[in-house]
C-alpha cells in the first residue's frame, strides 16, 4: 500500500474539507527518530458527504482526523476548511475555527466532564461563544438534547448515570449544539453493543440530515463504515490503500488489503464458515521503520521485488475507484493468505527496515 | 480429583442464579439458568451489556467477589459439584479443569512480571515438574499461539507486546495447565478485525487439538455465527433461546434474538441503509417487569406477555427452547406483529424514547 497521490481529489470548489499531502509524524527520543503516523494522505469531502475512513489500529487513521482539527498541527501538508487554509492558523483565529468543526471521541463515558450536569456539558460551546443570551442558549439546549432522544429533563444529571449508548447521544448533543459544518467521529460506535451502535448509527444518520452535517467517520468495523458512508478511504500504517463508493469497494476490492479487511468481518451466518486462508497474517510493522516501497508488502502474498523498490501511486482503475498498489487484485480474485506466515513477514520485515537506504 | 467419568456432558449447570446485595436492593444478575456442555464443544452465550452472561460465566467458575453474592443452584464438572467449594478448594480446579481468558488483554496481565514467568506459575503449581521443564513448556506454548521469537519473548513484559500479542499469551496461560473447559468472555472485543479473526482462530485451533470445551461470550451473534456448536441468548439474567446454531439461525423463535441479528449492520446492504434497532434498554435488574422481561422493547408484545411470564419451551427441533408467548414465524406470532402494526402499538420502550 502505499500510496501517495491525489488523482482522487475532485476538482472544483464543492469540497468543504481538502486535505493534500498530509504528515504528521512524532519524533521519539534524542536521536532524531520519529513515529511515521500519516505519510502524504489527500483526501477530500464535499459538502453534506460522509467519508468512512477504515484500517487497523496504528494506521494513522484517528492521527488524520485529529490532524485536520490541528490537534496537533501536521508536520506538513494543506488542509483547506470551507475555502480556508487551517495550517496557516494560529491562536485566536484558529480558534474562531472550532465551532464550525466538532469531534465526537470513541469512548463516551471518558470524553464527557464527569463533575458536570449534562446541561452544562452541552451548553459549554454555546457559553464560550456567547450565542444568543441565555434562554436561547437553553432553549438551543432543549432542542438537541430532544434531537438525539434525550428527555431534556434529565439535563441536570450527571454522566455517570447513563449507560454508554446515552453517553454517546450527550457527545453528539455537544458536537451538535454550535451548529458545525463538519463533524468527526473518531471510532464513535466500538465501544457500543451491536443493538446499542444500530441506534447511535441511525442517530448520527439523522443528524446529518437535520443540521446539514458533512461527516468524515473514523472506525476499524468495515461494515459499519460501509452503512454510513458516500465514500471510503482504505488506509494501512500512514498511507492510502484504496478509495472508492462503498458499493464498489465492496463488490470489487481492488487492493489485497481491503481484501484481506473484508475477510475478517464475522458473517452472522453459520453457513457460511470462517475461512482461514483468508485471514491476513502477521502484525502492523513498527511506524518508525516502515517498510520500503508499499509498505504493506511485508503482508501481501502478491508483493513481488518491484513493490520493495518503488511505492505504488494512487490510480484510477475503475471509474471512481483509486488504488495503490502494483498488482491490483482482478474481478473475483481471492487471494490466498496462508501463504504468508507470520514468521515470513517479520523476516522480510526486519530487512526492509530502515537499513535499506 | 475424582475419577473421570468419560460418559456423561462434561458440565451441567441446574438452576443458577447469582444475586448481588447492593444498597438499592438484590440485583438478580443471573436468574435460574441451566445449561449442559459436552467435551470437546463450544456454546456460544450471546446478549447486551448487562444481560448477566459474564456474571454467569464467572458464576460457573466462583471468580466472584467475596462479599455480597448469594448463589444457588447446582454447578457440576465431571459430574462432581463445584458450588459449593470455596476458593482454597477451587484452586485445583482454576487452571488446571476450567480457565478463562478475559476482555482486556491490556488489564488481564501483571504489568511488571516477565511472561515467561506469568505462564509457569499455573504450571508450577498444578503439575509436578522442574523449573526447566516449565520453563521449555512455556517457550512451546508460545509457539503453539504462534507468537513470533518465543524464547526471546519470555524475558519479555506485557508492555512490550501489542494488544494481539497480549491477547495470544493470556490463551497461553489458560491453555498451560491443558484445562478441559476453557471460558472465553469477549476475548476480541478489544481488538481489531483482522486480529479478531486470527485470534478467534487460534482458539478454535487449539481447542480442536485439546478436545477442549469452551464457552465463548460475546455481544456479537456474528462471532458466534460460525464457531460454536450451540448457542444460548440471554437477556436480564436469564436464558431466552438455546438451540443448535444451525436451527437458531435458521428458526429463530425468540424476538429478542431475531432484534440482536437485524441489528448488525450487514456487508451486502446499501450504504445508508436504516438499521433495525431495539428500542430502550434491559430492564433494572432490581425490580424486573413482570411478565416477560423483554416485553417493553418488543415489537410482538400483547397483554399476556406484561402479566405472565413464559416459560422456557421446547421448539420443533431437538435442544431448541425458547421462552416465548407469541414466537416469531409461527401463526400466534404473525398475527401479534399484524395486530400491534394494525393498531398502531409500539413497545412501550419506544414510546419513552420519543424517536427510536
Amino acid at each position: 500500500m502505499a500510496g501517495t497521490g491525489s488523482i482522487h481529489l475532485r476538482a472544483g470548489d464543492g469540497a468543504l474539507l481538502r486535505v493534500e499531502d498530509l504528515v504528521v509524524e512524532f519524533p521519539i527520543g534524542h536521536g532524531g527518530e520519529a513515529v511515521h503516523a500519516v505519510s502524504g494522505i489527500s483526501l477530500d469531502v464535499l459538502d453534506g458527504e460522509t467519508l468512512g475512513i477504515v484500517g487497523e489500529s496504528g494506521c494513522g487513521k484517528s492521527t488524520t482526523g485529529r490532524a485536520v482539527m490541528q490537534l496537533p498541527a501536521p508536520k506538513s501538508g494543506s488542509v483547506r476548511f470551507d475555502g480556508v487554509e487551517l495550517t496557516s492558523l494560529h491562536g485566536e483565529a484558529l480558534r474562531r475555527v472550532r465551532p464550525r468543526l466538532q469531534m465526537i471521541f470513541q469512548d463516551p463515558i471518558s470524553s464527557l466532564n464527569p463533575r458536570r450536569r449534562v446541561r452544562e456539558i452541552v451548553r459549554e460551546g454555546l457559553d464560550i461563544w456567547e450565542m444568543g443570551d441565555k434562554d436561547a442558549r437553553n432553549a438551543k439546549v432543549d432542542e438537541v438534547l430532544d434531537a438525539v432522544g434525550m428527555d431534556p429533563a434529565n439535563g441536570a444529571r450527571r454522566p455517570h448515570e447513563f449507560s454508554g449508548g446515552q453517553c454517546q447521544r450527550i457527545s453528539i448533543a455537544r458536537a451538535v449544539v454550535t451548529e458545525p459544518k463538519l463533524i468527526i467521529c473518531d471510532e464513535p460506535v466500538s465501544a457500543l453493543d451491536v443493538s446499542v451502535q444500530a441506534q447511535i448509527l441511525n442517530l448520527l444518520e439523522d443528524m446529518k440530515h437535520r443540521y446539514g452535517l458533512t461527516v468524515v467517520f473514523i472506525a476499524h468495523d468495515l461494515a459499519v463504515v460501509k452503512n454510513v458512508s458516500d465514500r471510503v478511504l482504505v488506509m494501512y500504517l500512514g498511507k492510502a490503500c484504496e478509495i472508492a463508493s462503498p458499493d464498489d469497494l465492496y463488490e470489487h476490492p481492488k487492493h489485497p488489503y481491503t481484501g484481506a479487511l473484508l475477510a475478517a468481518i464475522p458473517v452472522p451466518d453459520p453457513t457460511q464458515h470462517p475461512d482461514e486462508e483468508r485471514v491476513l497474517g502477521g502484525e502492523v510493522p513498527s511506524p518508525i521503520h516502515p517498510p520500503t516501497g508499499c509498505r504493506f508488502r511485508t503482508r501481501c502474498p502478491k508483493s513481488q521485488e518491484r513493490c520493495a523498490l518503488e511505492e505504488p501511486v494512487l490510480r484510477e482503475v475503475e471509474p471512481s475507484q483509486y488504488v495503490a498498489c502494483h498488482f491490483p487484485l482482478e474481478a473475483g480474485e481471492q487471494i490466498d493468505f496462508a501463504r504468508v506466515g507470520i514468521g515470513a513477514s517479520i523476516d522480510v520485515a526486519s530487512d526492509g527496515d530502515g537499513s535499506t537506504p | 480429583m475424582a475419577a473421570a467419568q468419560p460418559s456423561g456432558p462434561l458440565l451441567e449447570v441446574a438452576d443458577l442464579s447469582t444475586h448481588f446485595e447492593t444498597s438499592r436492593g438484590l440485583v438478580r444478575a443471573v436468574d435460574g439458568v441451566s445449561l449442559t456442555l459436552d467435551r470437546g464443544k463450544t456454546l456460544g452465550i450471546v446478549g447486551e451489556s448487562g444481560s448477566g452472561k459474564t456474571v454467569l460465566s464467572r458464576s460457573i467458575m466462583n471468580l466472584l467477589p467475596k462479599r455480597g453474592v448469594v448463589r444457588s443452584g447446582s454447578v457440576r464438572l465431571e459430574g462432581n459439584e463445584i458450588l459449593p467449594l470455596s476458593a482454597k478448594e477451587m484452586r485445583r480446579y482454576w487452571g488446571a479443569q476450567m480457565a478463562m481468558i478475559f476482555q482486556d488483554p491490556m488489564t488481564s496481565l501483571n504489568p511488571v512480571m516477565k511472561i515467561g514467568k506469568q505462564i509457569t506459575e499455573a504450571v508450577r503449581q498444578h503439575l509436578d515438574v522442574t523449573r526447566q521443564y516449565a520453563n521449555e513448556l512455556a517457550e512451546s506454548l508460545l509457539a503453539s499461539v504462534r507468537i513470533p521469537e518465543p524464547h526471546a519473548r519470555l524475558k519479555e513484559y506485557p508492555h512490550q507486546l501489542s494488544g494481539g500479542m497480549r491477547q495470544r499469551i493470556c490463551i497461553a496461560i489458560a491453555l498451560a495447565c491443558g484445562p478441559k473447559l476453557l471460558f472465553a468472555d469477549e476475548p476480541t472485543t478489544a481488538l481489531d478485525v483482522t486480529v479478531q479473526a486470527q485470534v478467534l482462530d487460534l482458539i478454535a485451533h487449539q481447542q480442536a487439538e485439546r478436545f477442549m470445551a469452551m464457552v465463548l461470550v460475546t455481544h456479537d451473534l456474528g462471532v458466534v455465527a460460525g464457531r460454536a456448536d450451540e448457542i444460548a441468548v440471554m437477556y436480564a439474567g436469564r436464558i431466552v433461546e438455546h438451540a443448535p446454531t444451525g436451527v437458531l439461525f435458521a428458526n429463530m423463535k425468540m424476538p429478542y434474538t431475531e432484534a440482536l441479528l437485524a441489528s448488525i449492520p450487514k456487508l451486502d446492504e446499501h450504504s445508508h441503509t436504516r438499521l433495525a434497532t431495539i428500542p430502550g434498554r434491559p430492564p433494572d435488574l432490581v425490580i424486573p417487569p413482570p411478565g416477560c422481561k423483554f416485553a417493553p422493547r418488543c415489537r410482538y408484545v400483547q397483554e399476556r406477555c406484561v402479566q405472565e411470564e413464559p416459560p422456557l419451551t421446547a421448539g420443533a427441533a431437538p435442544g431448541h427452547e425458547f421462552r416465548c408467548w407469541f414466537p416469531v414465524g409461527t401463526p400466534e406470532g404473525n398475527e401479534a406483529l399484524a395486530r400491534n402494526e394494525r393498531e398502531g402499538r409500539v413497545p412501550q420502550a419506544a414510546a419513552l424514547a420519543g424517536h427510536a
